[in-house]
């Protein structure tokens, strides 16, 4: 019997697979004017068109995501030998479809690498006003081939960043894309691509990372795409910093992830919803133009940028207008830091009505710590260094880490305690416990940390693991300082992992690199009550770990409370309120019940404490002040979407999805649950829904694929 | 025998009907436009606000209109389309100082999806109109279907 049945359960799985959609090949031969025909082989010969001639496509897939000179050379040889493709069915695999890999990328190979990708070019423009940034990134994809195609491409925005517009511009028309459902978005999306519509959408695969398609593009022909987002200026240590990421590293699954399946010669891969990688010469991917309007709102002492080199002008009342020198490659993030004169406020609060609905209004309050506190806590520290030696660390970012650990060893006092861990494919430990800061140990500790190598995998995870078990000291604060480029993709995991264990921690981390993963830094650092900060490749490391100590031994306010005394609040965020640390601000945002017409004049109060002694702030309310900011119900909303994230997170997957879709379809958001589509009903492209092109990444300036994307 | 063959029945209904379930994109769906219209009645239109339902549609995109006044995409109220199953929306636009029509004009086009064969009759409520010195406006609005593409909805 049961013989029969598995006879018989064979027998269906075998009838089943031969109903399966039929992969075909088309025989794309290099021959102007040659029809595509089905076809089990294809030689793929890199041939340059003819002068006048756009290229003709060579149908290569990927099978492993990645998209190199190399890995082409293997299969490009001779138009008489055969070649074997897998390509993917008609039906376009959704894109957070986990079970995916990689297919159907597409290249056109020239003698010089790759020709003519649809991404022409990128356009910034940003307006800084006070302490948000409006930005509109104009991108223009163009179809350089012979046929029509749809375009992919993975983008990177600020972590905390509302995507609040999308618009799509095909020829003569305009068209502005709604937020929808995410499932409803691609299949609105999906189903107008086979109708030969120009259409597009935009989906969000991490909090930092997006997904834009766009299709039926014809021969010849563009599609501009427009997105719009705000986010909030970071303020640290009386600095400003504007940040417009450009490009997204490669990221290291680990096997227990379940983040996708391991293919190719290696067990990990650019896990689903992550562009491939590639190692041409970032300049010829496309170029980025960034022009940027600054309103700070007082006057600006002094202005640069770490990264790029950058022309600036000022007008009469102020304001300051900066550009790039030249259009930038995209390898590396753009920063902009300015400092602000005059002395800084101790608190604010803004109030605004808006908002879907006429429920009541917003308030954001800012707690700004002074710059030189007159008091300091004195308490000694147990100080854990959590270091990622993975490959993608080798070079300049593990100097630089281990350059930031080797400072700060020695600035420890003998009361202090401290321990080294690091993590790559395994876990180790400078001793089995934290030490004493004595100069014996100190020194040991030294040549502990500089006969670290870095290579292998992340194992992230562990290192957490292990950072954390360290049985707590009552008699010191224990800090935890993770130095990491914080490229992984079981981010979730992660984030939840720190908010289980961290406890009585205060976790710091430093994002090492041109292009760390900032969502990932920052949300660490916040669920452990701490913050981030960021060293670029060539950058000084001792100076931000310098401020980091000073701000480490002085916390300003502990244990804070809020009272808002006569302002009826709701929905405040974030409902756990961390320390205030010097030179780092504190922003909660929340609702109120009644809007700016009917809120009374009051007084809001913080309290803390300062070496065990309590301390209050006293912040008035007067709604004729209020800033009337069109932007806080957004940005109370986006807050309030990436808490119930975090709140997933550590709790269950998926068991706020409800309340984010709600959210940010009631304040058309992007999130994880809706995405932008766009349809222009009237139009009507010949043929099928074409080739899908994939814009590969560029690695990141500093990092070598050999150790990162190809682990 | 009984139960085994309730058994096979069950596995061989599972394995055919994963095979066999159709993706989303299978389902039959067209697309269409609706035009705006509205008619300031011989006054300058400076801004406007309108609401428009197209019964069992979904709303995938919004386009400007055809003067120069309203030719950037109006704004529109994502609550509401959500609270309407995306077959309401309200639109909203400030015309530039540049081209702001007297007559009758397409002020927006909206675009639809729609999964049934019947077509839909779209409907105009002209929530507010005012001029360049904010004064309210009297003038009414119509919504009309363009012509529908004859395609039958999207295969893959």
């Amino acid at each position: 019997m049961k013989k029969l049945l598995t006879a018989i359960a064979l027998l269906m799985v075998i009838v089943v697979a031969a109903c399966e959609s039929p992969e075909r090949v088309y025989d794309m031969s290099p021959t102007p004017g040659s029809q595509a025909v089905p076809s089990r082989e294809l030689s793929a010969s890199p041939r340059t068109p003819a002068a006048g001639q756009r290229p003709i496509l060579s149908r290569i897939s990927t099978i492993d995501g990645r998209v190199d000179r190399g890995w082409l050379d293997d299969f490009a040889t001779s138009p008489a030998d055969e070649l074997w493709v897998i390509v993917q069915p008609e039906h376009q695999p959704l894109a957070n479809d986990d079970d995916m890999p990689r297919a159907g990328s597409l290249v056109v190979p020239n003698a010089t690498g790759f020709a003519a990708l649809p991404l022409e070019s990128t356009a910034v423009t940003a307006n800084i006003t006070g302490l948000f940034a409006g930005v509109d990134v104009h991108q223009s994809f163009v179809n350089p081939y012979a046929e029509k195609i749809e375009a992919v491409y993975a983008f990177p925005i600020p972590q905390d960043a509302s995507v609040t517009g999308f618009v799509m511009t095909a020829g003569t028309r305009t068209i502005r894309a709604v937020v929808r459902e995410r499932e409803d978005a691609e299949k609105m999306y999906y189903a107008a691509r086979a109708a030969g519509k120009n259409a597009a959408l935009l989906t969000q695969e991490r909090p930092n990372i997006f997904t834009q398609r766009v299709a039926n593009i014809e021969p010849g022909k563009s599609i501009d795409i427009d997105i719009s987002y705000f986010h909030a200026v970071t303020l640290a240590d009386g600095w400003c910093e504007w940040v417009f990421p450009m490009t997204i590293a490669p990221r290291f699954t680990p096997p227990s992830a379940g983040y996708g399946k391991s293919i190719g010669r290696r067990n990990s891969v650019q896990p689903t919803g992550l562009p491939p990688i590639t190692t041409a010469d970032p300049s010829a991917l496309h170029r980025v133009s960034i022009d940027l309007a600054i309103n700070a709102g007082a006057t600006i002492e002094e202005l640069g940028s770490p990264t790029h080199a950058i022309a600036r002008t000022q007008d009469a009342l102020g304001r300051w207008r900066v550009s790039l020198n030249a259009d930038a490659a995209p390898d590396r993030d753009f920063i902009l830091r300015y400092r602000v004169a005059g002395s800084v406020p101790q608190a604010g609060v803004a109030l605004a009505d808006g908002g879907p609905g006429n429920d009541g209004g917003y308030f954001a309050l800012t707690l700004y710590p002074p710059l030189n506190p007159a008091e300091a806590s004195t308490r000694p520290l147990e100080m854990i260094f959590l270091l990622d030696r993975s490959g993608s660390m080798k070079g300049s970012p593990f100097d630089q880490a281990v350059a930031a650990i080797d400072y700060a060893l020695g600035q420890l006092s003998p009361a202090d305690t401290f321990q080294i861990v690091s993590f790559s494919n395994d876990v180790t430990r400078f001793a089995s416990a934290p030490v004493s800061a004595s100069r014996e140990m100190i020194t040991q500790g030294r040549k502990h940390l500089h006969d670290l190598v870095a290579n292998g995998g992340t194992m992230a995870m562990q290192g957490i693991d292990s950072a954390f078990a360290q049985r707590s000291d009552r008699q010191r604060t224990r800090v935890v300082v993770l130095l990491s480029d914080g490229q992984v993709s079981n981010e979730s995991e992660i984030i939840g992992r720190v908010h289980d264990t961290a406890g009585d921690a205060c976790v710091f981390s430093f994002g090492i690199g041109d292009a760390p993963n900032r969502f990932l830094m920052d949300r660490i650092a916040r669920m452990g009550g701490g913050a981030a900060a960021y060293i670029g490749n060539g950058m000084d490391a001792v100076e931000p770990m310098r401020l980091f100590l000073e701000r480490v031994s002085t916390p300003v306010l502990t244990d804070l409370r809020i009272d808002y005394g006569s302002l009826a609040v709701r929905d405040v965020v974030p409902d756990r309120l961390p320390d205030l640390w010097l030179g780092r601000p504190i922003t909660v945002v929340g609702r109120t019940r009644d809007g700016i017409g009917t809120i009374r004049p009051g007084v809001v109060t913080v309290s803390g404490r300062v070496n065990g002694v309590a301390r209050r702030i006293e912040i008035p309310i007067d709604p004729s002040y209020a800033s009337g900011s069109d932007s806080l119900p957004n940005v109370w909303a986006r807050r309030k979407i990436m808490h119930l994230a975090d709140e997933a997170t550590y709790r269950s997957p998926g068991s706020r999805q409800r309340e984010i879709q709600r959210l940010a379809l009631d304040f058309g958001l992007a999130s994880p649950f809706t995405a932008f589509v766009a349809v222009d009903a009237m139009s009507r492209t010949s043929g099928g829904h074409g080739t899908t092109v994939v814009q590969p990444q560029a690695i990141p300036h500093g990092t070598r694929y050999e150790t990162s994307a190809d682990r | 025998m009984t139960r085994t063959l309730l058994l096979l029945i069950a596995l061989a209904a599972v394995l055919f009907g994963a095979g066999a379930v159709q993706p989303a994109e299978d389902a039959p769906m067209r697309f269409f436009a609706v035009e705006v219209r509205i008619d300031p009645q011989g006054q300058p239109l400076a801004a406007y606000q309108v609401e428009v339902i197209a019964k069992g549609a979904k709303l995938v995109g919004v386009e400007g209109g055809e003067s120069d006044a309203y030719a950037t995409p109006p704004q529109y109220d994502p609550a509401a389309l959500h609270d309407g199953g995306g077959e309401r929306v309200i639109i909203a636009a400030i015309g530039d100082g540049n081209g702001r029509p007297t007559g009758e004009s397409i002020v927006a086009v909206l675009h639809y999806a729609i999964e049934s064969e019947t077509d839909p009759t779209p409907t105009c409520v002209l929530i507010a109109a005012g001029d360049p010195q904010a004064n309210r406006l009297n003038g009414n609005c119509r919504a009309t279907l363009i012509s529908m593409p004859t395609e039958e909805g999207a295969r893959p």
